[in-house]
């Protein structure tokens, strides 16, 4: 089957079909890839800001609340110092955290540092720290303190914030990844289980089926029926093979017609002189290995000559096949008959002795005699035949034939029209 | 043939570890400004600037070698090329940064005023001292003041201490260092807070200006001892708030 027999199938073009799902499949999975690639790359952005952002963030924070912490303690020792010069240490410390730009960038720390600041250049300004100041000023630095205090625990709590916040939103990224994944994974399974047990329905099976078919295929049986298929190709080999089961048929129709030429005598039909000797053999060496008995003839049509030279060879033919159809309508269906000369003609006839093959012939001699032979011309003959018999159960082949000869030969001697059995 | 890929990726290997491993840097420090950079007891060099750029070293795997310079010799030899690094505070200024590269913050700074006898800025005929070749220094010149030029902020405690100046411009972290001292905070210094643009603000290291990429590794650096926490361990080795 040439390319454009196998275009010209009808159904769908494999590759066709095979580049279409390679298409589509591969669309599914580069998307289901980009989807996950783009909540990655937004990981990825948001672990990027939090690197460059949140924890420069978060860490600044926590150096203002150190810081804060420090012009508390500062703060305290201004009260707590042991002598005027750690408390003049303590207020340069209070005033140079306060004026920090690391404080002053925050807008509540800043408040806070300057009110702390006022505090002590105003109400406790240098020369005037005595102890009874301290004391009466200790209680207002209290409340100070703990403002500075809470500031701080929210300065640590942004931090935390900020940072479950980032977290969170990484964690929602993943969530929605693994989501994603549990949708796209089983779906892209799916997917290859469905294209594999495709390939093996569409492909796989209908090849396996035609593989087994090549091995069934003959010429004998009708064709297997072959499932339909919508691949174009499948259709094309299947519509291949049963062009092939046709030419198949067809060679052996021949083979059989050439055979039965060989065997088998053109004019009559019955089986050529080659063919009966060969089946004779067979016949005889099956009833002397089983003991059975058996017998054969042999028949000649009576003065053919005169039936040739008086009604010609095609009369003659005519007789001949006349002959033939009362030998297959009256012998039965295990005798074997075969014309072997010109107008002779020899039987085996299994499972019958002499006494009864005589009779089978005798039978046949006086349907001959009773039933005038009509041409086509018009004329009739009233042949008759002569058949000389012999047992064959315990001769081979050809001496029982021979012995059937003689037979007929005797007929012949004593009028014709008669038959005749050999005595041994 | 497959053996010459393999020997030639080991080689470039090596060249590119080798490479990141050997990097040698030529650094310049102050010797004598506590509690920035300083020699200790032992004769060794410390303080915050000290622990800061050798942390620095560390993260680029670049060997360094500290030598010890005055501040008015900083931009200068940046400039010529002969040290790489100048692991001082230098204030972010206009000037500075025509001259030489400044990597990103490692602190952020103020100036402080201090005068015994209520010279405070702007008081006219006062002389002032300052250190020579800093921010400071530059600052009271461009308003004209009469400056006292120091080698170092030692010396303008000395000077005040010893009425031979009528008031001392320094940096915060040496204000700490010297008010940590007794013998100075017990003469009852009056002081101000500067904020003007020139005496506060951000403070870095300089860089020679043939270098871009070394100012890259280095800022690249700086932001990784801030993140990984060595930053603030250094902090508090050498003063008592956070700096940056």
């Amino acid at each position: 089957m040439t390319l454009r027999e196998v275009n010209a199938a009808q159904g769908i073009s494999a590759r066709r079909m095979f580049s279409w799902v390679a298409l589509i499949v591969s669309g599914l999975f580069a998307l289901g890839i980009g989807l996950i690639a783009a909540d990655q790359q937004q990981v990825l952005l948001s672990t990027t800001r939090m690197q460059e952002q949140t924890l420069p963030t978060i860490m600044a924070k926590q150096r203002l609340a150190r810081n804060l912490e420090q012009l508390r303690v500062a703060g305290d020792d201004v009260f707590d110092a042991p002598s005027d010069v750690a408390r003049q240490q303590a207020l340069f410390m209070t005033e140079l955290i306060a004026a920090h730009p690391s404080i002053q960038d925050d807008p509540h720390a800043n408040a806070l540092a300057k009110q702390t600041k006022r505090f002590f250049a105003q109400d406790l300004p240098p020369g005037t720290l005595t102890s009874d100041t301290l004391t009466k000023h200790r209680g207002q630095w209290q409340r100070l303190s703990k403002q500075l205090g809470l500031l701080i625990d929210d300065m640590f709590n942004d931090s935390i914030h900020l940072a479950s916040q980032e977290l969170s939103a990484v964690t929602a990224i993943q969530t929605w990844v693994r989501y994603k994944l549990v949708v796209i994974l089983p779906l892209f399974i799916g997917i290859v289980l469905f294209l594999l047990w495709s390939a093996h329905a569409l492909l796989v099976k209908p090849l396996q089926r035609m593989d087994q078919l090549l091995g069934e295929i003959d010429a004998v049986d009708a064709m297997p029926l072959m499932p339909s298929s919508p691949l174009r190709e499948i259709t094309a080999v299947q519509a291949a093979l049963r062009a092939l089961h046709e030419l198949l048929q067809h060679k052996e129709q021949t083979r059989q017609t050439l055979e039965r030429m060989a065997e088998h005598d053109d004019l009559t039909g019955l089986l050529n002189r080659r063919k009966f000797m060969e089946q004779a053999a067979v016949e005889l060496n099956r009833d002397h290995r089983n003991h059975r008995p058996v017998s054969v003839a042999m028949a000649d049509i009576d003065f053919f000559k005169s039936i040739n030279d008086t009604f010609g060879h095609t009369g003659g033919d005519q007789v001949l096949k006349a002959f033939a159809d009362i030998l297959k309508k009256d012998l039965r269906e295990s005798d074997l008959v075969g014309r072997i000369g010109g107008e002779e003609f020899a039987f085996v006839l299994p499972e019958t002795g002499p006494e009864a093959a005589k009779q089978l012939m005798e039978r046949i001699r006086s349907t001959v005699q009773a039933n005038p032979m009509v041409l086509t011309d018009g004329g009739r003959v009233q042949a008759t035949i002569s058949i000389g018999v012999a047992d064959a159960a315990n001769s081979a082949l050809a001496v029982a034939l021979r012995h059937a000869d003689t037979a007929l030969y005797s007929a012949k001697a004593l009028g014709r029209n008669r038959v005749e059995v050999h005595q041994a | 043939m497959l053996k010459k890929a393999l020997f030639s990726v080991f080689a470039l290997f090596c060249m590119c570890t080798a490479g990141a491993q050997d990097m040698s840097l030529r650094v310049a420090v102050l010797g004598n400004s506590m509690p920035m950079s300083y020699l200790n007891a032992q004769g060794e060099l410390t303080g915050f600037s000290i622990g800061i750029i050798r942390a620095l070293c560390e993260e680029m795997r670049a060997t360094c070698h500290l030598k010890v310079i005055t501040l008015d010799k900083a931009v200068e030899s940046l400039v010529a090329g002969e040290f790489d690094v100048a692991a001082i505070g230098l204030l972010d200024t206009p000037e500075r940064r025509a001259r030489i590269l400044l990597t990103k913050p490692f602190f952020r700074s103020k100036s402080i005023w201090f005068t015994k006898n209520r010279k405070f800025p702007g008081t006219p005929g006062i002389k002032i001292a300052a250190v020579a070749g800093s921010a400071q220094s530059a600052f009271l010149q461009g308003k004209g003041w009469k400056v006292v030029p120091m080698q170092s902020n030692d010396q303008i405690a000395q000077m005040l201490m010893s009425d031979q100046a009528d008031a001392g411009l320094i940096p915060m972290p040496t204000a700490i260092s010297l008010m940590q001292n007794p013998g100075f905070s017990a003469l009852s210094f009056q002081y101000t807070m500067m904020d003007e643009p020139g005496l506060s603000g951000d403070a870095c290291f300089g860089v020679t200006p043939n270098n871009p990429e070394l100012k890259k590794k280095l800022d690249a650096a700086l932001d990784r001892i801030k993140r990984n926490g060595r930053y603030d361990k250094i902090n508090s080795e050498f003063l008592p708030f956070r700096v940056n």
